[in-house]
């Protein structure tokens, strides 16, 4: 799948509402802070500041979009809105700051946190639009992710079958070279770059060895390659799904400690 | 048969597979913004508040780095009260917008109706402990100078930019300043040069020299001892007086000299020095017996910036360091105050615009209940006459200035005669004095009430603030006001003055004509007064009045000028414009010449060495000089590089 592909917004409309919505922002920025002096305590500057928290605090309502509350109609909505909103959010942040650096721990965690959740939640966009792409780009095979471990284990009991009644260097290939690897679920990050990464080199010694056995055993080693493919697919599976779902690991705690420091921020301007 | 390879899903799974939790990560994320929410708020209420903290405060405000109440009160941020605490702790409401605009305008009545701000407005906290709370955003003095905003609101200077600036009060209104000295540039000047002095330069900074610390910003001031008494010392003797116009000795400070007196009742002082005591004591004498009126308002003006000072230093005591009873005391005297006050505005008298109507029958209550005869007679005079204006709306502008000043002083005399008949009015006085000295040609009475209430109410408010931090665990803190010291020196130049020349009181006895002649032959052998010799060779002394020189004074009244910097700077580049001009004009950018004519001192002050006088129209060029290198890209051209915001801490 090409680049140009994965980056092009699944809804053209939405993204560009969201451009349009940033420009408005910074162009407003520009007129407030020319006209007035700009304090995130009062004026657009808190509004900016009202815009971006109520943005954050609906962004954490995510999850609740497989619920039957679906203010937005389909859970796509949601997901659009999850998006492009949070995107418009990180821009109301910077303004509402003034587009300067801050000047406190509170400040620049605030900041911190707003970048690293808005840049990790674009990351995952790009995965979720990637990953699946290339998955089922590259691979034969479609697997969930929950059943890949036990899809596993019946190539290996397959295998284990096939290679019951093989020759003995048949055998000897399959227990000394191959079984190991069809044991358990290895994922590799090699997946990521090509998700048939080292495929041809993996196969090589089924390849070799089926030019020394009869024509039986033949048949019986290229079964066992297919096994190893199938196998080696399931791995970049798993790679690859274990990605899309580990990504909001770094997503989701950092969006909850964010809405934390976010309440202490709201509290300190109320307060003081 | 071969295996068949898996194309899409492998066969159905023989159970359902377990999917990941919904709320798998939402709930830990949740917990964790909770937790955090609960541990800051419970360091908050232990006193650990840096984490809070939008960011680091000023290194001089460290100390309240984590004492959030110091400055800020609860939904209602950090409030001026707080800040007056230590910066303006002498009550006189110095830092607020209402006194900025009343040192801008003049006007009571635009002081009084403008909206208040808080310092935090434009001093922003939490920039860092490196900041600088006195350097204030630009786009703060536009808020109200922006040329955008409306003529209406009757803002005389508004500007977009140093480019937009307006010409210079001065020289816009083509203003005349009165220096109170005579004073020739040409007649000094001339003689220098021919002397052999190294040009322009040099016989300037004979007189005009800069200061000499690394950190000063102008030039040193002028005085007699030092600039003059060389060439001028021999024309301070004065001339023989009758002895019986003058007090030979006088017990007043450093008094030095001795006296000659002749067998015809003539006495002379040899010795005469600049401000020699014995003159001025005579001087004031004979003024008290030639020109009361005027003696009692130059009188009237030392004490009543005595009782002004007394009244600033008195209420200079910081609120931080009182005990809570005395809080409570002075919180009892503001609100009795504030009720006579709001009292007095209620009334229909002084809320019409018949100005100074209820003072001045209130000067006349006063003096009748006095148990002096004159001042009584004088009273039934001022009452006589204000019966006719009673129950009259009377326009401000009513009076002339002139007028205003008459009326002035004739009040001044009265409470002068007042206050010498029955001392025991003496406070009474000294408070009439004061509030008399404080009307404002042209402003209603009404207004300068008004913003009399408001200041109490606002001390009240400081009162009250106090005692609610006490209430909460602040303690006594010793605090020391930056201008107190100069105010007492002050007072102390004052108490001397007035202890030395102005002990005459009361009505001086009646003169016949030749004893007038004779008084005023001696106010001239004194003082040199209309013969333009003595003390008159420099001082403008009408009616033995003699008031310092004040030079310069109507050009930087709200704004500050270095000429050491402006001096000594190297010249700016010109801007990229007149580079690019120059580039395509084949011009070199500038000469050396061009440098030294920039430097001279009659750049700026041009023609002072021709003129004859010390001068009533500014010597200053035009404010397009100033752009040619206060300019974009040059040097700095925002406003706070010229203007002050807040009056100074001494007013004078």
């Amino acid at each position: 799948m090409n680049a140009s592909k994965v980056l092009r917004p699944k809804n053209a409309r939405n993204f560009w509402l969201m451009i349009a919505g940033c420009a408005l922002l910074v162009v407003l920025y520009a007129a407030g802070s020319y006209a007035w002096p700009w304090s995130p305590k009062r004026g657009l500057g808190l509004a900016f500041g009202i815009l971006a928290a109520s943005i954050f605090v609906f962004e954490m309502l995510y999850p609740f979009r497989r619920s039957k509350a679906r203010p937005l109609s389909t859970a796509k909505n949601w997901l659009q809105a999850h998006i492009y909103l949070g995107v418009l959010a990180l821009v109301g942040v910077l303004g509402h700051a003034g587009f300067d650096w801050p000047h406190g721990v509170m400040g620049w965690a605030l900041l911190l946190l707003s970048l690293w959740t808005t840049f990790t939640g674009l990351l995952g966009v790009w995965l979720q639009k990637w990953i699946p792409s290339a998955l089922s780009d590259g691979l034969r095979v479609e697997a969930l992710y929950e059943r890949i471990p036990s899809l596993v284990q019946k190539l290996l009991g397959e295998a284990d079958n096939l290679m019951a009644d093989a020759s003995d260097i048949v055998e000897r290939f399959y227990r000394s070279d191959v079984r190991e690897r069809l044991v358990a679920v290895s994922p590799s990050w090699s997946y990521v770059f090509d998700v048939r990464g080292g495929r041809e080199r993996a196969l090589e010694p089924f390849r070799r060895m089926s030019q020394f056995v009869d024509a039986a055993e033949k048949e019986r080693v290229d079964d066992l390659e297919t096994i190893y493919t199938e196998k080696m697919e399931l791995d970049a599976h798993y790679s690859l799904q274990g990605i899309l779902r580990r990504w909001l690991v770094f997503h989701v705690p950092t969006a909850g400690l964010l809405m934390g420091l976010l309440a202490i921020h709201v509290f300190a301007w109320f307060w003081y | 048969m071969p295996r068949k390879p898996t194309w899409g899903t492998p066969g159905r799974s023989e159970h359902f597979p377990k999917l990941r939790g919904l709320y798998l990560l939402f709930i830990p994320a949740v917990l964790l913004g909770i937790v955090v929410f609960v541990m800051l708020g419970a360091f908050q209420t232990i006193g650990v508040r840096g984490p809070l903290s939008p960011g680091d405060v000023t290194s001089a405000h460290a100390v309240y780095d984590t004492r959030c109440e110091a400055c800020h009160v609860s939904r209602a941020g950090a409030v001026s009260v707080r800040c007056q605490r230590c910066h303006d702790t002498g009550g006189a409401a110095r830092l607020t917008q209402s006194a900025h605009v009343l040192f801008g305008s003049g006007s009571v009545t635009k002081s009084g109706a403008t909206e208040d701000l808080q310092c935090a407005r434009c001093h922003v906290e939490h920039r860092g402990s490196q900041a600088r709370l006195a350097d204030v955003e630009e786009g703060q003095c536009l808020r109200c100078h922006a040329s955008w905003r409306p003529a209406s609101e009757g803002l005389a200077y508004r500007i977009a930019s140093f480019a937009g600036h307006p010409e210079f009060k001065v020289l816009r209104d083509n203003q005349q300043g009165n220096p109170r000295l005579l004073f020739s540039h040409k007649a000094h000047m001339k003689p220098m040069l021919k002397e052999g002095a190294a040009g322009e330069w040099e016989t300037c900074t004979r007189c005009h020299a800069p200061e000499r610390e690394a950190a000063a910003r102008d030039l040193e001031p002028i005085s007699f001892e030092q600039h003059c008494l060389r060439c001028h010392g021999d024309e301070l003797a004065m001339q023989p007086v009758p002895l019986k116009d003058v007090q030979e000795t006088v017990e007043v400070r450093d008094a030095g000299g001795a006296f000659q007196k002749t067998p015809d009742g003539q006495i002379t002082k040899t010795g005469v020095r600049h401000r020699d005591p014995w003159i001025l004591f005579n001087m004031r004498k004979l003024q008290w017996e030639l020109y009361p009126e005027e003696y009692a308002r130059d009188r009237a003006a030392v004490f009543g910036r005595m009782s002004q000072l007394q009244r600033r230093i008195a209420q200079a005591e910081p609120l931080a360091g009182i005990d809570v009873e005395a809080l409570k005391q002075r919180e009892a005297g503001l609100v009795e105050e504030l009720r006579r006050l709001e009292s007095r505005t209620s009334q229909k008298r002084v809320a019409n615009d018949a100005a100074g109507l209820a003072r001045l029958q209130e000067v006349a209550a006063a003096a009748l209940a006095a148990a002096d005869p004159d001042a009584q007679k004088r009273a039934a005079e001022i009452k006589n006459e204000a019966q006719p204006l009673e129950g009259k709306t009377v326009a401000p502008e009513a009076l002339s200035v002139d007028e205003f000043e008459a009326r002035r002083r004739e009040l001044l005399a009265v409470l002068d005669a007042l206050g010498a008949a029955d001392p025991s009015r003496a406070r009474t006085v000294d408070d009439l004095r004061r509030r008399v000295l404080a009307l404002v040609p042209g402003e209603p009475a009404g207004a300068t009430l008004q913003r009399a209430v408001k200041q109490r109410r606002d001390d009240l408010a400081r009162v009250h603030d106090e005692i609610q931090l006490r209430a909460a665990g602040a303690g006594v803190e010793s605090r020391v006001l930056p201008e107190r010291l100069a105010l007492q020196l002050d007072l102390q130049r004052q108490t001397e003055q007035a202890q030395s020349y102005f002990s005459f009181t009361g009505l001086p006895p009646a003169l016949s004509d030749a004893d007038r002649q004779r008084k005023q032959a001696a106010l001239t052998a004194l003082t040199g007064e209309g013969a333009r010799e003595r003390c008159a060779k420099c001082h403008a002394i009408v009616h033995g009045s003699l008031q310092p020189p004040r030079p310069a004074r109507s050009v930087m009244v709200r704004a500050v000028f270095a000429h050491k910097k402006h001096l000594i700077a190297p010249l700016p580049q010109p801007g990229l414009v007149a580079r690019i001009k120059a580039t395509f004009r084949r011009e070199p950018p500038s000469s050396s010449e061009e440098i030294q004519r920039r430097y001279r001192c009659a750049y700026c002050h041009e023609g002072i060495q021709k003129a004859a006088d010390a001068p009533r129209k500014p010597s200053i060029p035009a404010v397009q000089s100033c752009r040619e290198c206060h300019h974009a890209g040059a040097t700095r051209q925002d406003c706070q590089i010229c203007h002050r915001y807040h009056p100074p801490g001494v007013p004078s």
